[in-house]
Order: C-alpha cells, then structure tokens, then sequence
C-alpha cells in the first residue's frame, strides 16, 4: 500500500520522458543533436554518479526521519 | 530591447547575491562563531524564514538568462558544467544541513549537518566569487588550440583547474590565483554581509562581538579590493576604459566605496539595519561596477580567433524579446 504513490509518480515519468524518444522536441530536434558538444561523457558520469549518491542519502535520510514520525505515532487527544 | 533585458538580468541576479548572500554569510558566521546552543539557534532561525524564497531569485535569473540570452545561456552552462553542478550540490546540502539538524535530538546528528550548512555556506560564497573571476577574465571560446578553433565559436569548457594554476595559459581552468582572490572577496563580503543580518534580525549575545568581527574583516575586505582592482591590470590591460568612455558609469563605483567606507562605522550605529543596508550598497555597487567594466561583453574571450561575447549577439530575436517584455511585467500579477 506504501509505496504505491511513488511507483505511480515514477512510471508516469518513465512514460513520459521515454515515450518522448528518440525526439526531444517532436518532429523538430533529436535527443542526440541537444547534447552540448564540449560536455564529454566522462563528465556526465560523474555528475550522474554524484546526483545518483545524493538523492540516495537523501531518500535514506526520508525513509528514516519519516519511520520515525510514524513509529511516534498519533498524538493523543486529551479530554 | 537587449539593453533591457541585460539591465534585468543583471538586476536580478544583483538581487539574488543580496538576498542569498546573507544567508551564505550567515552560514559562515554559524560555523566559526557560534558555538552555544542559544546562538545557533539564534542564526538559524533568522534565516530559517527566508533561504528558500532568496533562492528563487537563482532560478528567475537563469530563467530570464535562458529566454533572452540563450546562446550565452547554452555556452556558459555547458562550460562551467562542472562548477554549475557542484554549486547545485552544494545548496543541497546546505538546505539539508539547515532543515534536517532539528530532527533528531542527538549530538553526532546535530554535528554533522551544522558542519555541513556551514562548510557548504562557505564553499558557495567561494564558489560564486570564482565565477565572477570567470566570467571578468573570459574564457577560451571555441577552445582554440594552436590558433585553429575546435569547437563552434561560442562553445567552450573548463575544467576546474589547469595544471599551473594561471589564468594567462592558452588551456585554463575555473579555480586559478586570480579566480581564487575574487573568490576570497566573495567569502568575505558575504560574512560581513551575513553578520550584518544576523545583527539586524536577532537579539543574540552575538552581536556585540559581531561588529567587531564585521569591522576587522571590513579592513580584511578594503585590502583584498585594493588588491584585486591592481592585479586586475595584470589580466586585462585597460580594465577602466568603460568608466572613462562612459562617466555616468562612475555612480556604481561610488556606491560600492560608500558601502565598504560605511561599514567602518559599525560599532556606533544605533539602528541595527544600518549595516546591512551599507553592505547591501557594497554587493550591489560591487556586482554593477564588474559588470560595467566589462560591458558589452558578457563573456570575454582569451583567444584572438574567436570573439568575445557581447549582449548583443547573444541576445534572442527582436519579436521575441518584445513578447517577453508583456509577459514579464504581467504575468507575474496576473498569478
């Protein structure tokens, strides 16, 4: 039940941006002809790998201060 | 129409280092002078309210960057790919250092996100004092090698240093002597600027200490000013020939020296905005002076081969920059 929303989110992307394929702006540029020319591939991995490590301690960090909130619980209604 | 646009490109961004900057400084003052709870909190809390709508003055500038100047847009960003993206990852984590360090009462927690907000603070005030220095010592447009042009004439890419550290070899980098010194001024002027807000926005037992930091680093500041504008001789010839062509060019200078002269009377102001709005004067006279200089270029090149960029063959299409113009002033009350 959990993680529904954000499986829902993350396909509507994938739907989205590859669907888009092999256009970036359809029927008027490529993907391939919008890459910079003077950006290697080596830089772009690197880039990558360093936003592919952030979101992950940023999703851990989530995951955590979120089970936290929840483990607390509710707070109780005095009467 | 370009002229405009560039007067409002230019405006906003003066803008962001205003607004953003004080939280930068903030930041540094957090990691070198805050060291009791009481004061910690005190500085976060007054900048806790506003980072996040300060930097969206960031993005409304690369916005307006991307619709009236794109060719500059597309060539400075795919050459300073790798600062750009470093500077992004860097206000990350100085958002989650100052969001996340309230979460869990635990020590080894609260340790490292304040290291990290202020470490990330100060890296940033670094950061956007080298891409000043980038952008007044130009760049290898067309990374030409040799004298032979290897890449269209508007594209070029640095890397983040070249191995002698100079900004006068044919194959540069963004962090070299020069780049690096207007980095230094940065970090201090936003300190200053930081510390002027922490005094304007808290009552806290640092205040009283804080003007006598703010006036030790004012002299910190005259001294590295004096130095750059020497030194500037030694990358660029004539670097005043702007101010001499155009006099009426002459008030941003005159405004960046009333701030940095104001601020030395800080230990006897009585309204505490006072000193903020004196170092506001600075960045801002600060930021249109290095503009100017350089005017109408915006990004210089080092080559002889390829030329410089200027406003004007940067700009977008005349019809467009028209629309825009209805666009940017309605729109934004029409939300």
């Amino acid at each position: 039940m959990l993680p529904f929303p954000y499986i829902a989110n993350t396909t509507g992307w994938y739907t989205a941006e590859l669907g888009r394929q092999p256009w970036l702006v359809y029927n008027l540029m490529r993907t391939a002809d919008g890459a910079s020319p003077t950006v290697s591939s080596g830089n772009t991995l690197f880039t990558l790998l360093g936003f592919i490590g952030l979101y992950l301690l940023l999703g851990l960090l989530f995951l955590m201060l979120a089970g936290k909130i929840i483990s607390k619980g509710p707070q109780l209604i005095k009467h | 129409m370009e002229l405009f646009w560039y007067i409002v490109l230019m405006t906003m961004l003066a803008i962001y280092v205003i607004l953003d900057g004080y939280d930068f400084g903030a930041g540094i003052i957090h990691l070198f002078f805050a060291k009791k709870e009481k004061d910690k909190k005190a500085i976060t809390s007054a900048i806790g309210p506003f980072w996040d709508a300060n930097e969206v003055w960031l993005i409304a500038s690369g916005g307006v960057l991307f619709f009236a100047f794109p060719t500059l847009y597309a060539s400075s960003f795919s050459g300073f790919y790798l600062p750009l993206i470093i500077i992004l990852w860097l206000l990350i984590f100085r958002a989650i250092g100052l969001e996340l360090r309230g979460q869990i009462h635990n020590k080894m927690w609260e340790a490292i996100w304040d290291k990290a907000f202020g470490i990330s603070s100060l890296l940033l005030a670094l950061f956007f004092g080298v891409a000043l220095g980038n952008i007044v010592r130009g760049v290898n447009l067309g990374n030409v090698v040799n004298g032979v042009s290897t890449q269209e004439a508007h594209y070029f890419f640095l890397p983040l240093w070249n191995t002698s550290f100079s900004p006068q070899a044919e194959q540069l980098g963004i962090i070299d002597w020069f780049t690096l010194l207007l980095g230094v001024v940065g970090v201090v002027a936003l300190s200053i600027h930081g510390a002027n807000w922490i005094i304007f926005k808290t009552n806290s037992d640092l205040n009283q200490k804080l003007k006598k930091v703010i006036f030790n680093l004012n002299l910190v500041l005259l001294a590295l000013v004096i130095t750059s504008l020497l030194i500037w001789h030694i990358i660029e010839p004539k670097p005043f020939h702007n101010f001499i062509k155009y006099p009426l060019l002459w008030i941003f200078p005159i405004i960046t020296f009333t701030g940095l002269f104001g601020l030395f009377k800080v230990k006897k102001f009585i309204k505490d905005g006072l000193g903020f709005l004196f170092s506001s004067l600075f960045l801002f006279g600060g930021l249109a002076s290095t503009v100017a200089s350089i005017f109408p270029k915006v990004l210089p090149s080092t080559n002889t081969v390829n030329p410089s960029l200027t406003l004007y063959n940067v700009a977008a299409d005349e019809y467009g920059l028209s629309v825009g113009v209805y666009w940017f002033a309605i729109a934004p009350n029409e939300c």
